[in-house]
């Protein structure tokens, strides 16, 4: 009984949690993932209560992971591959226009005189407790007092805007110390509980040393995105004015949001459109970015935002020479070094498997051993021994002692395009072979020694066995692995990346291509390589394709082995 | 036959395993080994295992320290005064020690050194002695390559003038060559005259073959440049022509073709008006006066004409001809008019109209004159000068194939002078062989004179080997004595760089002493000034630091470094066997010292390992758990999307990961605002991007339940257990070897990983391990391959044991399905 009430009581809780997870979702625009997450509470509820869906039970942490981490980033994928992500298009619209409207940037000095003022700290000691303070303003000869500023915007954790409200000191609980109408005269402010002293003023000799503190320590924390209100609507804010110093300027906001009326297909709309309060002219839209007309009628760049473009990504690849020039290029070396990986460890892999597959050899379990051992060794740590240690140009040990004992000239293996390529090559085939050896070796011990006898009795050679008897039947067994080993190879972005990080560049792309880049690193390249711009979009669209031609060899590879059937059993 | 198959085995184990082996070395050299020369190092140590895992506090990092306790920042913000002066006291004794350790140390590299200086000095002489046969050996070879020598008379007459021609009577130069000139002109030279004499003999010869040739060549060379610097000048004249030839021209074609247009679109007006004076009989009441209108007419039309004929010749103003010749033959047309017709009122209207366009007409008259006189005259202009131009290059071009000619003489003249050229440069050379042995002679000890002695020997050797360009016996022996004298530089260079170094140390170490001694008395006194508040710096500490920092890396090091190189190529020299064991210690020694002083980066090592652990331990977990129970039902009940459900994730997952990589990371950094631990660049958020590996291990532990017989989880079911009982009271335990497999793996993967850390970790102390050895290898740390080997041999080791003793179940893994029974 009590086991069914907590059962009952964990499946609630677990209810409530998800609900709350997809609600939360929904607030921050995550819309999709709100509604995955929904729909997995629904089929948790389900497998639970109804009995058919018991065998789902167990599948039920698999599938939240997967959801969250492989479902969700595909549909993100997909979604982003018809976007503009990237560079200058990094936040939604509504984040742009929160931040037009909020943002200190956006803001304009009304008049440029400062208004003085004077900062209070309270003190533990000696030591002041920077976070607890006042600010004494001077306004058109009245003094306001200003305690420190609350957020009044948030996004999460990010503050995007603080106000403090200015209270005339005559209706405030605060008391000056001595009461005077200049502000060098004040020396504290005191209140029931605390008493702050004079810490900082521009205008006096003393209390200017403190400015560095006054700017580390509480500008910089509390005082950068905050509006000081005064009771008639002014606003004043920490600005850099004319003369390079920190003041306190009026000022207002550039932007506003409005409603327009506009005639759309004869039927008349209203807009929501971000207008300049200055100009009163409305902001232009276009192509994921906001824009601003300054004076002489020119377009202002302001910021940008994430917009739907379509297929225009896709259609890049292939249209734009700049990009679909390389990006065949790119294909075109994947798929062969993919290839030649395969091809060449086999060819390094299988003599080995050959030799050790006879019995009467001794200590093979030692050869064994230590041949399997560059596979055992992690990727990274092979790579960048190769990269650093013998495949550097100049204090490499191939280019500094292998070669010079043959007289052989120096390669240059980072620079020069095809010896770039042969690199990471010999690299991949040093790492891949073990792993053909073994995988050979296991085949070959499933031949039966029957089929040697009768080819012998036959009179065949040790060639003739080879290709006759050992060959096809290996082929059969280890083909589903070869395919697989040539779509990992395809995608293995860590080898290349470690190595030449795609090695010396193409001249004259506009995205950063280079000739040992295999798609995926270009991928990585053109995202996460903010050097020419991230863009996020383009990345996506050939991940894309990147996933048809790989799930479609990998389908064709799962066809013809079998493994269908086998699953099924 | 077995032996060749394991001989061919281990050769190319052997091969293939190098890199691994050069790791291990590498990591245990204690010089640099990106820059040295050697493969392989005997001078070993364990110093960089040391310094990744416990960085040892030395004397830069406890200045630091103090000064850090000093002015009271973290981590010695909240001690009380008395702990404060505790751990002053500590961290001096330790910088004490420190130093006690380096002088005693520097006393003992002393030592060796003065033990090596006089084993040196004792065997002075057998170096002496070899150095004085290599330069016999010399002597003898030279005199060999001479007489071997096959010296043309002409062509020596043709050097010797070349030489002495600037040389006068007794010089150094003609002294020694002097016997070869009398043996020439065969008389003895013994005064100016009769030197005089010989020169002009030797002119003779030497214009004969070729020397008159050189002079006129280099007299063609200047009158090249000369007829090209006039073609230069002559085109720069060129170009304001032919810029006021087309302005010209463009005013021609527009302006004045415009006009001209317009204007005899007047005057075919005014004919027509002519032709309908036929139709008209309006008489006009006033006398019509036409002279000045037909004489108008005449003139302009005559000036017109004539600017046609002067347009003759140029093609380009073919229009403007034309236009101006039909303009003028229009106009006299105006001129045939019947008498009767002239006193008709169209007629008057006629001249009238005429007189409003005769100002143009009259002013397009003198443009064009104007106009054509300038334009004919440049186009002369121009043509002159393109000729003259022409004939200049003409005249270059001959002067060229001159110069082309007398060049290949030239050329020809060296190649059968090599010969000649070598002998001289080897008499030169046995003159100062004999000067060169004398020095030697002289020498008696290995002093600092006689070291830099010996040095000026080999720099001269070294700079007659440079210029001698033939490969003979002469050229083989002098390589020899070079390389016999390099040790010598090595010791001179050894013996100047540790005084200096020894100078310079204890310099620098007295005056550290000594700021210490005082900053010790008042380090008490400076503590209780901080702890009341105030922001104290010490001078002292300041100054301890700049002298660790700039001192005594500008002064000490540098020799210091030298030092040791030389010490470790010094070590090889078989020729003083019980000196070997002195360089060694003096070269321990140093480095010890180096190591107490040298300012090393922080690493973050062992942070890393840690980070790679606990995030491979966290995924191997949670991703077990998740499949072994997802795997569950694949293998056990029948339900809807069985049968390819395994498959389409797998499928799925082929995705490539680093595209996911874009959703995580926007996924992680939502997250991040929200969950702390769960965001960008923590563990947390690193742990979460792994847990996508499921298809793969569920369909691994399927296969593996698949073998378990089910009658067990049936019996047990009948014993009154739940299905899921019998799952994790049965199924789990006899699974255990498959799940500690998928552990192990995952494990493995996720700390081999690197692209999905590069992305998520940003802050270096965050970094797994797989990202940290790649900072390692790139940026500053890139040629400092002791550590970088050191720590790559670390982390490998326990992954490839693990591997290897994994790797059976790897294997029997991926060939279980395809083995059919």
């Amino acid at each position: 009984m009590i086991k069914k009430l907590l059962s009952f009581f964990f499946i609630g809780l677990l209810n409530v949690f998800f609900f709350w997870i997809a609600f939360f979702l929904f607030n921050n625009a995550y819309y999709v993932l709100g509604a995955l997450f929904l729909v997995l509470m629904f089929l948790i509820d389900f497998f639970i209560f109804n009995p058919k869906g018991y065998p789902y039970r167990y599948v039920a942490p698999a599938l939240v992971l997967l959801t969250v981490l492989v479902i969700y980033p595909i549909y993100f994928t997909v979604k982003t591959a018809f976007t503009n992500y990237g560079t200058g298009h990094y936040m939604s619209k509504e984040e742009a226009i929160e931040r037009l409207l909020y943002d200190p940037v956006y803001t304009y000095e009304i008049e440029n005189e400062s208004v003085e003022y004077k900062v209070f700290v309270a003190y533990d000691g000696l030591t002041p407790i920077y976070n607890d303070f006042l600010i004494l303003f001077k306004i058109e000869g009245n003094l306001f007092l200003a305690e420190k500023p609350i957020p009044v915007r948030k996004k999460g954790k990010d503050v995007l805007l603080s106000e403090s409200l200015l209270v005339p000191i005559e209706s405030s609980t605060y008391q000056l110390v001595p009461w005077s109408e200049e502000l060098t005269e004040i020396r504290m402010i005191t209140s029931e509980e605390k008493t702050y002293r004079a810490f900082y003023s521009p205008k006096e000799e003393f209390l200017r040393l403190n400015g560095s503190m006054f700017k580390s320590r509480i500008a910089q924390f509390h005082l950068q995105r905050s509006d000081f209100v005064h009771p008639n609507g002014n606003k004043y804010a920490l600005r850099i004015d004319r003369t390079g110093e920190w003041n306190f300027l009026r000022i207002e906001r550039l932007y506003r949001l409005d409603l327009v009326q506009t005639l759309e297909n004869d039927k008349p709309r209203t807009r929501l459109v971000v207008v300049n309060n200055r100009t009163n002219k409305p902001l232009i839209e276009r192509e994921g970015s906001f824009y601003d007309v300054n004076e002489k009628n020119e377009e202002v760049y302001l910021i940008g935002y994430i917009d739907f473009v379509g297929w225009k990504n896709f259609l890049r690849i292939l249209r734009d020479p700049r990009i679909s020039g390389p990006f065949f290029k790119i294909f075109a070396w994947t798929f062969f070094w993919a290839l030649f990986s395969v091809v060449f460890s086999l060819a390094v892999g299988l003599p080995f498997a050959l030799v050790l597959n006879d019995p009467k050899l001794k200590g093979r379990n030692i050869y064994r051993t230590l041949l399997i051992i560059p596979w055992a060794i992690p990727v990274f740590i092979s790579a960048l021994v190769w990269r650093n240690g013998l495949l550097n140009e100049s204090y490499g040990v191939i280019n500094k002692f292998l070669l010079p004992a043959l007289k052989l000239p120096a390669i240059r293996w980072m620079n020069d395009p095809f010896w770039a390529r042969v690199g990471v090559l010999l690299v991949n085939v040093w790492l891949t072979y073990p792993y053909m050896m073994t995988i050979s070796l296991g085949a070959l011990q499933g031949i039966p020694y029957e089929l040697y006898e009768a080819a012998m009795i036959d009179g065949a050679g040790k060639f003739r066995r080879f290709t006759g008897i050992t060959f096809p039947l290996l082929m059969t067994v280890i083909a589903p692995l070869l395919v697989s080993s040539f779509a990992f190879s395809f995608n293995n972005f860590t080898i290349i990346y470690l190595i030449t990080a795609g090695g010396p560049p193409i001249p004259g792309s506009t995205t950063p291509t280079g000739y040992t880049d295999i798609l995926i690193s270009y991928v990585y390249k053109l995202a996460f390589q903010a050097g020419t711009g991230q863009d996020f979009g383009l990345a996506a669209a050939i991940s894309i394709l990147i996933f048809f031609l790989v799930g479609g060899i990998s389908y064709i590879n799962f066809r013809f082995s079998g493994v269908f059937e086998e699953v099924g059993r | 036959m077995k032996l060749h198959v394991h001989a061919i085995l281990i050769f190319l184990i052997i091969v293939i395993l190098f890199p691994t082996v050069w790791v291990v070395t590498t990591s245990l050299r204690r010089d640099e080994a990106a820059f040295s020369t050697d493969l392989f190092s005997s001078r070993l140590t364990l110093q960089n295992y040391v310094d990744l895992i416990v960085q040892e506090q030395n004397v830069p990092v406890l200045v630091k320290e103090l000064q850090k306790l000093i002015s009271r920042v973290s981590p010695y913000d909240k001690l009380t005064l008395s702990r404060a002066q505790e751990k002053a006291s500590e961290l001096l004794k330790k910088l004490r020690n420190y130093l006690n350790e380096s002088n005693s140390r520097n006393d003992a590299a002393k030592k060796s050194y003065e033990a090596l200086v006089k084993i040196f000095e004792a065997n002075a002489d057998r170096a002496k002695q070899s150095t004085l046969n290599d330069l016999k050996q010399i002597e003898k070879s030279v005199f060999e390559t001479l007489n071997e020598l096959k010296i043309n008379e002409e062509e020596l007459t043709f050097i010797l003038y070349e030489v002495l021609s600037k040389e006068k009577f007794n010089s150094q130069l003609e002294k020694i060559l002097r016997s070869n000139v009398e043996t020439i002109v065969g008389f003895k030279i013994e005064d100016e005259q009769s030197y005089t004499l010989a020169l002009d003999r030797l002119r003779g010869v030497y214009e004969e073959l070729g020397g008159a040739s050189l002079k006129d060549l280099e007299a063609l060379s200047t009158q090249l440049s000369s007829i090209s610097s006039e073609i230069e000048a002559l085109r720069k004249a060129l170009q304001p022509l032919e810029r006021s030839i087309l302005e010209a021209q463009l005013l021609l074609k527009g302006d004045v073709l415009t006009e001209l247009r317009s204007l005899t679109g007047a005057v075919e007006a005014l004919n027509r008006m002519k032709d309908s004076l036929a139709r008209t009989t309006a008489k006009s009441i006033f006398p019509i006066d036409d002279t000045a209108f037909l004489q108008s007419l005449q003139s302009v039309a005559a000036k017109l004409r004539n600017a046609s004929n002067s347009l003759q010749g140029f093609e380009d103003l073919l229009e403007v001809r034309k236009t101006t010749e039909s303009l003028s033959e229009k106009l006299l047309e105006l001129t045939y008019v019947d008498q009767q017709r002239k006193n008709l009122k169209v007629y008057a209207d006629m001249v009238k109209t005429y007189e409003e366009i005769r100002p143009r007409l009259e002013r397009i008259c003198d443009d064009l004159g104007r106009l054509l006189e300038r334009y004919s005259y440049e186009v002369s202009k121009l043509r002159e000068l393109n000729n003259s131009i022409l004939m200049k290059e003409s005249d270059l071009q001959q002067l060229k194939q001159r110069t082309v000619e007398l060049q290949r003489k030239k050329e020809s003249l060296e190649v059968s002078l090599t010969e000649e050229r070598a002998w001289l440069q080897l008499i030169l050379f046995e003159n100062d062989l004999k000067v060169r042995l004398s020095t030697v002679e002289a020498i008696k000890s290995l002093s600092r004179t006689d070291l830099t002695r010996y040095s000026a020997l080999l720099t001269w050797l070294r700079n007659f080997a440079n210029s001698y360009e033939r490969n003979d016996r002469t050229k083989e022996s002098v390589q020899k004595a070079i390389n016999n004298l390099r040790w010598i530089e090595d010791y001179r260079t050894f013996t100047s760089r540790f005084e200096n170094y020894a100078k310079n140390y204890e310099q620098t170490v007295k005056e550290f002493e000594q700021v210490m001694v005082d900053f010790e008395k008042i380090c008490n006194d400076l503590l209780a000034l901080s702890h009341s508040g105030t922001f104290v710096t010490s001078e002292h500490l300041t100054r301890l630091l700049d002298l660790v920092k700039l001192d005594f890396v500008n002064k000490v090091r540098a020799d210091l470094a030298v030092v040791s190189r030389r010490a470790g190529t010094l070590m090889k020299l078989s020729l003083f066997p019980e000196a070997q064991k002195l360089f060694r210690d003096v070269d321990k020694q140093l480095f010890r010292i180096d190591q107490i002083w040298k300012e090393k980066m922080k690493h973050y090592f062992g942070w890393w390992v840690l980070n790679s652990i606990v995030v491979s331990t966290i995924v191997a977990l949670i991703t077990t758990f998740v499949c072994a129970t997802a795997a569950y039902p694949f293998s056990r009940m029948r339900f809807v999307g069985r049968r390819y459900g395994i498959l389409s994730f797998l499928l799925i997952q082929m995705f490539p990961g680093v595209i996911f990589m874009i959703a995580i990371y926007n996924l992680l950094n939502f997250l991040g605002k929200f969950v702390p631990f769960l965001g960008i660049d923590t563990i947390g958020g690193l742990a979460l991007a792994y847990l996508t590996n499921i298809a793969y291990n569920v369909y691994l532990i399927k296969g593996f339940y698949d073998l378990i017989p089910a009658s067990l989880e049936e019996a047990a079911i009948v014993d009154g257990a739940t299905k899921f009982q019998s799952f994790y009271m049965i199924v789990l335990p006899l699974a255990r070897p498959i799940l500690v497999v998928v552990f192990l793996l995952t494990f493995i993967g996720t700390f081999n990983e690197y692209v999905v850390a590069r992305i998520v970790l940003q802050n270096v102390r965050n970094y797994t391990y797989a990202l940290g050895l790649q900072s390692f290898a790139v940026g500053p740390y890139e040629t400092e391959w002791g550590l970088f080997t050191a720590a790559a041999l670390l982390g490998m080791l326990p992954m490839v044991i693990l591997f290897l003793a994994m790797q059976r179940y790897l294997v029997s893994g991926l060939t279980r399905g395809a083995v059919k029974e």
